[in-house]
């Protein structure tokens, strides 16, 4: 049984060892619908320094159950990562907080962005408002997700309103200052 | 008779001598060197860069890096031919076959996963100060990940080719040549 | 019968034959155009500034970063996109900040999309476009 069944993964296999998918070139540039996800993404923060800005974010996202895999000072970012796996009911999982916050405010999350057996990866960014001026810059963050169930697949930026205004509200929080709109 | 009893004894402790297993012996002599090139007059920070863009040269993307130890450990995909396809393919059904009527059943072929992920090549480079240059070593594994895509390796071999390491010095050295003015490096 | 036996022979034939070392790492002109498409130079001294500048423009096209040393000026950065059939497909590139000389920073990138190396100019041209309007300088062509 199991032979045959390696046997037919085999056969599928060299059927699409033939057929590999060429990238539309148009798929790293720009498009146009950025400028409405960057107000989305973007809060700008008044009278702070870059590195408090980390160093805070970084405790947002732990507290979300992140794990920060790659963070740079010099560079202005923090990277992290949450992994779920299909087997462990117990841990909270970021949107469920996430939702939970949100329902605080009369809104509910789609059932289908809580799947289970997926990652979900931030990206977050501090970048000067104007050059020369070090207590004034915009925060930008994106949350994708990557949900590997044998027949559910799916990938790429997570468009929800709701997280990202979360999100912002929390740092706000831990940082004592107010988020401005882009 | 007790010449007997410690020729026996003698044998016994050879059998006994405990054997290092497989994945723990040391590369041999021929690999190191293989997998070794030597720069003098290059500082070691300098070769890292350089080392960066022929990795790039050859596709690869850049994992980890640590500029203080002198490590890069980069990846890139592999793709396989048809002909290599086809070939793995057959060879595990003629093993499978042969298994079957020499009453081995318990015995596999090739790991079918071997085939069925996607395969990738990962490349660590390490350069190291050696006396007045430095010392790069370069080592390839080829690896396949998990069917469903995930970055769980289910099958890794180094590459004892030694052409392939070759291209990889060739590379490396011409760009080190092209970087001499700045870097001032005599390969 | 005769059919079920040419294909035995085939199949046996193409047990034989070993794979070489083949495409494992290869070269040639193709690296170097390659190479020219993947490169391009920017009018500053400040390294910091086009490495904060690369991170900001793979977040605005929709990378994660997978990794980034300052020291060795590199950025990795990675992103998934499924299709309507649950087809997963994955970007990865990595980018190298390096001073050309002292007024000029030489930028390559290196993409792959599933497994396979990106060889299209016009994906790289895109990537300088918004790489250069993020950093309000023109990118050149290196050589």
């Amino acid at each position: 049984m199991r032979r045959s069944f390696e046997r037919a993964l085999l056969i599928c296999a060299l059927a699409l060892a033939g057929c590999a998918v060429e990238m539309p070139p148009d798929y790293i540039a720009a498009k146009p619908s950025d400028a409405a996800d960057r107000e989305m993404q973007g809060r700008r923060f008044d009278g702070i320094e870059e590195k408090q800005l980390l160093d805070a974010a970084v405790g947002v996202l732990q507290d979300l159950g992140f794990t920060v895999d790659v963070t740079s000072v010099e560079l202005g970012f923090v990277q992290g990562a949450k992994e779920r796996e299909a087997k462990a009911p117990d841990q909270t999982l970021v949107l469920l907080i996430i939702a939970a916050l949100a329902a605080s405010q009369g809104s509910s999350m789609p059932a289908g962005q809580m799947r289970q057996d997926q990652t979900i990866s931030a990206l977050l960014t501090v970048r000067p408002v104007r050059e020369a001026d070090e207590r004034s810059h915009i925060v930008l963050v994106s949350f994708h997700n990557h949900v590997r169930q044998p027949l559910v697949r799916t990938a790429g930026p997570l468009r929800d309103p709701v997280i990202y205004q979360s999100f912002f509200e929390l740092l706000s929080k831990a940082l004592f200052l107010e988020a401005h709109k882009l | 008779m007790r010449k007997l009893v410690v020729a026996c004894l003698a044998l016994t402790g050879c059998v006994g001598a405990p054997s290092v297993p497989e994945q723990f012996a040391s590369a041999s002599r021929a690999t190191v060197e293989l997998q070794t090139r030597r720069y003098e007059g290059a500082r070691p920070e300098d070769v890292l860069p350089v080392a960066v863009a022929a990795l790039q040269d050859f596709g690869f993307q850049v994992m980890k890096s640590d500029v203080a130890v002198g490590l890069i450990v980069a990846e890139r995909g592999l793709k396989k031919s048809f002909g290599e396809y086809h070939s793995e393919f057959w060879r595990g059904y003629w093993q499978s076959m042969r298994n079957t009527f020499t009453f081995q059943w318990h015995s596999r072929g090739p790991n079918p996963e071997k085939m069925v992920g996607p395969a990738g090549l990962r490349a660590a480079v390490s350069i190291t100060p050696a006396g007045a240059g430095a010392e790069v070593r370069v080592t390839l594994h080829r690896f396949v990940s998990r069917p469903t895509g995930e970055p769980i390796l289910v099958w890794a071999e180094e590459i004892a080719e030694p052409e392939v390491y070759a291209r990889f010095f060739d590379l490396l050295s011409q760009a080190l040549a092209r970087e001499a003015p700045k870097i001032g490096v005599t390969p | 019968m005769k059919r079920v036996l040419a294909a035995f022979l085939i199949a046996f034939l193409a047990s034989c034959a070993k794979p070489g070392a083949g495409d494992v790492l290869s070269g040639g002109e193709s690296m170097l155009k390659l190479r020219s498409a993947q490169t391009r130079s920017f009018e500053t001294a400040d390294r910091n500034r086009v490495m904060r500048g690369v991170v900001a423009t793979l977040q605005d096209l929709g990378f994660m970063v997978t990794g980034a040393d300052a020291a060795l000026g590199t950025v990795s950065g990675r992103k998934f996109t499924a299709d309507a059939t649950g087809q997963i497909y994955e970007l990865r590139v990595t980018v190298t900040v390096r001073p050309r000389d002292e007024r000029q920073m030489l930028v390559r990138a290196n993409a792959e999309f599933n497994n396979k190396p990106v060889e299209d100019p016009t994906a790289y041209q895109n990537f300088f476009t918004a790489l250069g309007r993020s950093l309000f300088l023109v990118a050149q062509k290196a050589e």
